[in-house]
């Protein structure tokens, strides 16, 4: 039964991998021995940057992945990376992690249409400006707040913008204007304005033409021409991010960028508003409408499949490296107190050790393990970990801390009396418990590592703050490709859905398995128990 | 029959849970081949003194002689020992995650360090001696109490003890299954195994017994052959205990 159940794990692991084979690790392997100009950047925020599929329009590869990335910063990163003689590689990763990225040298330089704020010029340095922006305020054209002309227009409007962005802040100078939760993309923001749930969101010129070429029931507001309105000349423009100690690239940097002409620079911003990724022009009729999934499976059904393995990879490999983990943690911290002084002090200080861990990876949220793990190795030891290899570690660990407890309990609910008997026996402890009281445990746990399987196909999907192409980090890259999101998002949940349903019957089947057969043969046949039982009794008898 | 040396010793042994002091003072001895009857009240530390003979419990004084060697001397071989002294629970105490076979292989498989075949045919021996050859791929939860007791005895065998200590292993059981646990206790008997019984079956005990101790109050009152302290107990506290159960 067990090399049954060891042949079904990894035939599940065969899948995994057989899926990711749809797209995902075949990174890209370059012909050519230049060095690489690692460019940072969300690949998701057009016309600046975006990804796609193909190479089309002298896109970037993006590492880790058979994507592109194009755009803007794209061009201005290859015109770099010409004069250098590196190959440009676009490390695609969210607006939040890029500064860590840079400060642990995870990227050479951040080109993604950033500003240069006081706050961010402490942390890393900025190049010469390689674009002045204006700032505008994107609202339905249906809208009250669709003629605004100044700063006091804006009463009881519901305004966003992106997190972590100056665009946030401006919106505290349009008087009675109600700042709505940030978002983290602009996908999302243009969702929210199309369904209604904000008014409005301030963005830059350029986010207002690329929507606009999609969606013609917008108007931008300008903000930048307002009285009164006030924003930093470092604000107002977008810089190339170079880490703080180097300071021999980011001369080189300007050295470069002077010599790219401002008709030169409109020329390319231009290509990039006309190549960004749009809509389908299917947005309006009904009966287009009803094959938007068969076309989002037909298009992206092999990214999308990829996800589905790279999810499933996490979640079993960790929860299988977490059960052993918790497994090991769990049956430490129920040894016995030794005799002798010295074991005893050892086994105090190791259980206590083993009890911060488990409380650190129970009390805090698995998305900031992750980024703190991703980003502070990188930043305090100079290993760069791999994208998949960070996330089966930070979902191993964190699965190994649940297990642990849960394990804990199985250990402590099993009968005394079967301690005993195998003491009896002349069991040593290491005996009585792989033999008689983990089997008995793991069994009465199983319930519980099937939820956390769950529990970690759903949970891996907080790993795409560091851009690990599971299922959900794929299912946002194709919404904000295509702009289905509804559709998008429930393709993707009905996959979440199978996959936690298929479990739980297997884990069920397995379950039932290890409870064995309900009946038991006697060894001979009846007539011979009758003899046995009336043996015994006529020996009494005696 | 004092001149051989005992095979286990009892010297002033105590044993305190916190500030309950359970055994005050409990002594006796036990030559090769005798089977030895404990009877008392409920609460007055029989069960403890078997705990404690095997270790179950630590003693908090007192000397534990096996072969004139007291085994509570550091550095002494406990599981050895351990091995040599067997037990029979009175909640039977069967490894619940394997089958009857499985329950009388594992002890000889793991720390006698016998061959899977040695410790089958001797456990399918075993098994045999206490009637319970057709059940051997039962579970211990598919099978009655004095079927599984029986398993227990067979359990305890198959390590070929030298000394089998049997904590009221009839207690539990429904009375009709009493007499099929009873009756492989007498086959052990008749093979000469040194035994310790508690017990309240005393009938059994004064067909069976060398000697009886009556502990009480965590001190061995008075101890004798079956038919003096059966018939002509001593003490006060004796007899009233001995009336209640007659009567
Ligand atoms: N682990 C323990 N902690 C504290 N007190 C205990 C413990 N085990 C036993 N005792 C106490 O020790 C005393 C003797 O218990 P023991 O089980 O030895 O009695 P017994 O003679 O076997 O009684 P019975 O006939 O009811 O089985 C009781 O008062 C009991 O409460
Ligand atoms: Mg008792």
């Amino acid at each position: 039964m067990k090399s049954r159940l060891t042949a079904c794990l990894t035939n599940l692991l065969v899948l995994c991998s057989l899926l990711l084979g749809f797209g995902q690790f075949q990174s890209v392997q370059a012909a050519k021995h230049e060095p690489t100009l690692k460019i940072g950047m969300e690949a998701n925020y057009p016309p600046y940057n975006w990804t796609q599929t193909t190479a089309t329009h002298g896109a970037a590869p993006i590492d880790g992945s058979k994507q592109f990335a194009n755009g803007y910063d794209v061009q201005i990163a290859k015109i770099i990376g010409r004069h250098l003689h590196r190959r440009v590689v676009v490390e695609k990763t969210q607006w939040d992690g890029l500064l860590p990225a840079l400060t642990s040298g995870k990227i050479d330089l951040i080109i993604a249409g950033m500003s240069p704020t006081s706050d961010r010029r402490k942390v890393i340095n900025f190049s010469q400006p390689y674009r002045k922006s204006t700032f505008v305020i994107i609202v339905n054209k249906a809208s009250k707040f669709a003629t605004a002309k100044g700063l006091n227009d804006f009463i009881e409007a519901r305004l966003t913008a992106q997190q972590g962005t100056l665009h946030y802040d401006l919106i505290k100078q349009l008087r009675g204007a109600k700042r709505e939760n940030a978002m983290t993309d602009f996908s999302a923001m243009r969702q929210s304005l199309q369904s209604g749930t904000i008014d409005g969101y301030v963005a830059e010129d350029i986010e207002y033409e690329s929507y606009h070429r999609v969606n013609k029931n917008i108007v931008a507001i300008n903000l930048s021409r307002m009285k009164g309105f006030k924003v930093a000349e470092s604000d107002a423009i977008t810089s190339i991010g170079v880490k703080k100690r180097n300071t021999t690239l980011l001369r080189q940097v300007n050295r470069i960028l002077a010599t790219v002409s401002a008709a030169k620079r409109v020329a390319l911003m231009n290509a990039a508003v006309r190549q960004q990724p749009r809509a389908g022009d299917s947005q309006t009729t009904q009966e287009k409408h009803e094959n938007l999934f068969v076309k989002i499976m037909r298009q992206y059904g092999g990214m999308i499949l990829s996800g589905v393995g790279m999810t499933l990879l996490l979640a079993l490999v960790g929860t299988i490296v977490g059960f052993v983990i918790g497994l090991l943690v769990g049956i430490v911290r129920t040894i016995p107190t030794p005799t002798t002084r010295g074991k005893r002090i050892l086994l105090r200080i190791v259980k206590w050790l083993l009890s911060v861990y488990v409380e650190i990876f129970r009390g805090t949220p698995m998305m900031v393990q992750a980024a703190v793990i991703y980003y502070g190795i990188a930043q305090l030891w100079h290993i760069n970990l791999n994208r998949t290899v960070a996330a089966l570690l930070i979902v191993s660990i964190n699965t190994g801390a649940y297990l642990a407890e849960v394990i804990r309990g199985g250990i402590t609910a099993t009968p005394q009396g079967q301690f005993e008997a195998a003491s009896a026996l002349g069991m040593s402890h290491s005996q009585k418990m792989w033999h008689i009281i983990l089997p008995q445990a793991i069994r009465n746990c199983l319930p519980s590592i099937t939820n956390e399987f769950i529990v970690n196909i759903k949970d891996t999907s907080v790993l795409s703050i560091i851009s690990v192409s599971e299922l959900f980090f794929v299912g946002t890259t194709v919404a904000s490709q295509t702009f289905e999101f509804f559709p998008t998002y429930f393709i993707i949940s009905v996959i979440y859905l199978i996959l936690t349903f298929s479990i739980t019957r297997i884990f069920n089947l397995i379950e039932r398995r290890l409870a064995g057969p309900k009946n038991y043969d006697l060894m001979g046949n009846q007539l011979q128990v009758g003899l046995m039982e009336s043996e015994i009794q006529h020996d009494d008898n005696n | 029959m004092t001149t051989t040396k005992p095979i286990l010793s009892l010297q002033h042994l105590q044993k305190q849970f916190g500030q309950h002091q359970v055994l005050e003072d409990i002594s006796f001895d036990i030559q090769q081949g005798e089977i030895m009857t404990i009877i008392g009240p409920s609460g007055g530390g029989k069960s403890t003194t078997l705990r404690c003979i095997n270790l179950l419990e630590k003693p908090t004084a007192g000397k534990i002689c096996f072969h004139g060697e007291n085994i509570l001397d550091p550095g002494y071989q406990l599981n050895r020992y351990r091995a040599k002294v067997g037990m029979v629970f009175q909640q039977f105490n069967l490894f619940i995650n394997k089958n009857v076979l499985e329950n009388c292989m594992i002890g000889p498989e793991l720390v006698l360090k016998k061959s899977p075949e040695e410790a089958k045919a001797t456990a399918l021996g075993n098994l045999k001696l206490v009637g319970m050859s057709p059940y051997i791929d039962a579970k211990p939860n598919q099978l009655s109490g004095g079927q599984q007791q029986r398993v227990a005895i067979a359990r305890a065998i198959s390590m070929n003890p030298e000394l089998l200590l049997f904590d009221e292993p009839t207690s539990a059981l429904d009375p009709e299954m009493v007499n099929e646990v009873l009756t492989v206790m007498k086959k052990l008997a008749a093979t000469g195994l040194t035994m310790i019984i508690v017990t309240h079956e005393l009938a059994f005990a004064k067909e069976v017994s060398d000697q009886i101790a009556f502990i009480s109050g965590g001190v061995v009152a008075e101890a004798g052959t079956p038919a003096v302290m059966l018939e002509h107990p001593k003490l006060e506290a004796t007899q009233k205990f001995l009336r209640h159960f007659n009567a």
